[in-house]
């Protein structure tokens, strides 16, 4: 062994070397083909965006103020308590709860591009039913989402959203408080 | 390669000198050698000294038949392997074992490189010198007893001693069935015995080159093997090392070469990517949706209703703006305690929506469930 071993050792070196220099080749075409793919990928979604863009402008900030100005809550708690005195007596000594309005606070910008972040929170939490509920999702992520433009050019959504089950004397309601934003590609 | 081959034969030294090319072994006409030529000493010890027996054996690795082997002389009283050395051949159904005394032969191992048996050089003199490759009897005479032989291409038939006083040669050779006699050394002894114009003779150097052939290309009689002589193992690792010297050179000068075309093929792959990653900078494309809030708080109903459990919080954020987009819910239900725990434990079932990612707050109450994971 020891005649025949000693010079094989070199060899054995030499095949390892070799071996291990072509891996490390293969590996670093390997990481080339990855690079190829995801620049191109990486491209082709920044054409496809860029053609939306300028062919979807969309310039103008969602009014949300606007939006909401009409928005009325617990309806349906009022027209129970209007067929019914003892509540209507009960609803007069808590007379607030059905002036609630939506109001928003400032107008937060942030520009992480290809996006325009612009946000907006409830300046206090707003008490809804079910069916209020419901409707304001609906609204937010829906109807004004349509209005827009689709495809992601002025979609709103919520960064924030916060709902906690509470009781009063006339039964169960959700008190909700939100930040909505929109989303805007700038080129 | 070559080997120089001695035997002692009566009062007479017989040396021969063969070389080996490739597979071809001849004699070299140039003896004697140059004084720095050193080659392999081969020699065949007397006829006297050594013993040969067949054994049946089934056919097996040369490692069971060796134990097999031993075990067999290990029980035969007349065999004593403390004092013998043993060398076989795998012959045609069994073993054909040499025997030769320990004693006898550490005389000649330090003058020697390779010792073997005198019937196997005669063997490989008649069988690859003479090409021999039919029976015969071969008889040798040494010290005044003839030992007859009974040669076959794959192995030693038989041997025995001719006693002039109760047998004849020709009563040998009809019991063996062999036509063709050979004797060993000169005829003259053979007059009366023999008819001599049957009779061939072989030179005296028979078991010179017997043993040289066997020593070039070994056949499995060896009593000293040549890598025990020091002279030839310095030999060989010299060889050795220079092979392994003169490799690691080339090998070097190889490793550097591949090294360098490696790195260059590896620099330009760089190099490439590089430039392709300088084209545009798109780390900052977020393409992300976020999650819409009705869809997940429907979701988060049907998965509580089968258990009659109620939502009394829900916390939703996500961001959207940082460097890894995620997003964070949590939420508290109410109801019975078990049902809460069936509903753990459920929840993970829940196929294709996000809610199926949420765990039990471990420090939180029961019933709160918290979950935080990239957008």
């Amino acid at each position: 062994m020891k005649f025949f071993g000693l010079p094989l050792l070199p060899l054995i070196l030499l095949c390892s070397f070799i071996l291990f220099s072509r891996f490390s080749l293969h590996e670093t075409k390997k990481l080339f083909s990855q690079t190829q793919l995801r620049l191109a990928k990486a491209f082709i979604e920044k054409t496809r965006y860029e053609t939306f863009l300028k062919n979807h402008p969309q310039k103008k900030t969602f009014d949300l103020d606007l939006a909401f100005e009409k928005t009325t809550f617990l309806e349906e708690l009022e027209k129970r308590c209007q067929d019914n005195p003892p509540l209507e007596k009960l609803l007069f000594q808590n007379g607030k709860i059905l002036k609630q309005k939506l109001l928003f606070g400032p107008l937060k910008t942030k520009i992480s591009r290809p996006y325009l972040y612009q946000e907006k929170g409830f300046t206090h939490p707003i008490l809804m039913d079910q069916k209020d509920l419901l409707a304001f999702l609906k609204k937010v992520e829906e109807e004004f989402f349509v209005e827009r433009e689709s495809n992601g050019s002025g979609e709103l959504f919520f960064p924030y959203f916060h709902i906690k089950k509470t009781k009063n004397p006339f039964g169960t309601f959700f008190l909700v408080d939100a930040k909505i934003c929109e989303r805007r590609g700038v080129l | 390669m070559k080997a120089l081959g001695i035997s002692f034969f009566g009062y007479n030294t017989a040396k021969v000198l063969l070389k080996k090319k490739g597979d071809e072994i001849a004699l070299c006409q140039e003896y004697p050698l140059e004084a720095e030529e050193k080659p392999l000493k081969a020699l065949a010890v007397d006829f006297l000294d050594t013993k040969v027996r067949f054994y049946p054996l089934p056919k097996t690795s040369r490692q069971n038949q060796k134990k097999l082997l031993l075990s067999r002389l290990a029980s035969d009283p007349m065999i004593d392997l403390s004092l013998l050395n043993i060398s076989f051949k795998e012959v045609p159904l069994g073993l054909e074992v040499h025997f030769i005394e320990k004693k006898r032969l550490e005389a000649f191992k330090k003058d020697f490189d390779f010792i073997t048996s005198p019937q196997q050089a005669l063997f490989r003199f008649l069988k690859d010198f003479k090409a021999l490759f039919e029976p015969a009897l071969v008889i040798v005479e040494q010290k005044g007893v003839h030992v007859c032989l009974h040669y076959t291409p794959t192995r030693w038939g038989g041997f025995g001693i001719w006693d002039e006083s109760c047998q004849s040669l020709s009563e040998i050779q009809k019991f063996w069935g062999l036509e063709r006699i050979f004797v060993l050394g000169s005829l003259e002894n053979f007059k009366d015995a023999l008819n001599l114009e049957k009779v061939e003779s072989l030179p005296l150097e028979a078991l010179s080159i017997g043993a040289s052939i066997e020593a070039l290309d070994p056949k499995g009689i060896c009593f000293h093997s040549p890598l025990e002589s020091e002279e030839f193992r310095q030999k060989l690792l010299s060889i050795s090392k220079n092979l392994f010297f003169a490799l690691s050179l080339a090998v070097v000068s190889v490793c550097v070469l591949v090294r360098l075309d490696t790195e260059q093929k590896i620099k330009e792959i760089k190099q490439e990517i590089l430039a392709y990653e300088q084209t545009e900078d798109f780390s900052n494309i977020h393409t992300k949706s976020p999650k819409k809030v009705s869809l997940l708080l429907k979701d988060l109903h049907g998965s509580l209703e089968p258990f009659g459990l109620e939502l009394v919080e829900f916390d939703l954020k996500q961001e959207l703006t940082e460097k890894k987009p995620f997003i964070e819910i949590y939420f508290r239900v109410e109801g019975d305690s078990q049902q809460m725990e069936k509903y753990a434990q459920s929840i993970r079932k829940i196929s294709g929506s996000i809610l199926s990612k949420m765990q039990p707050l471990p420090e939180g109450k029961k019933g709160d469930f918290v979950l935080k994971i990239p957008l």
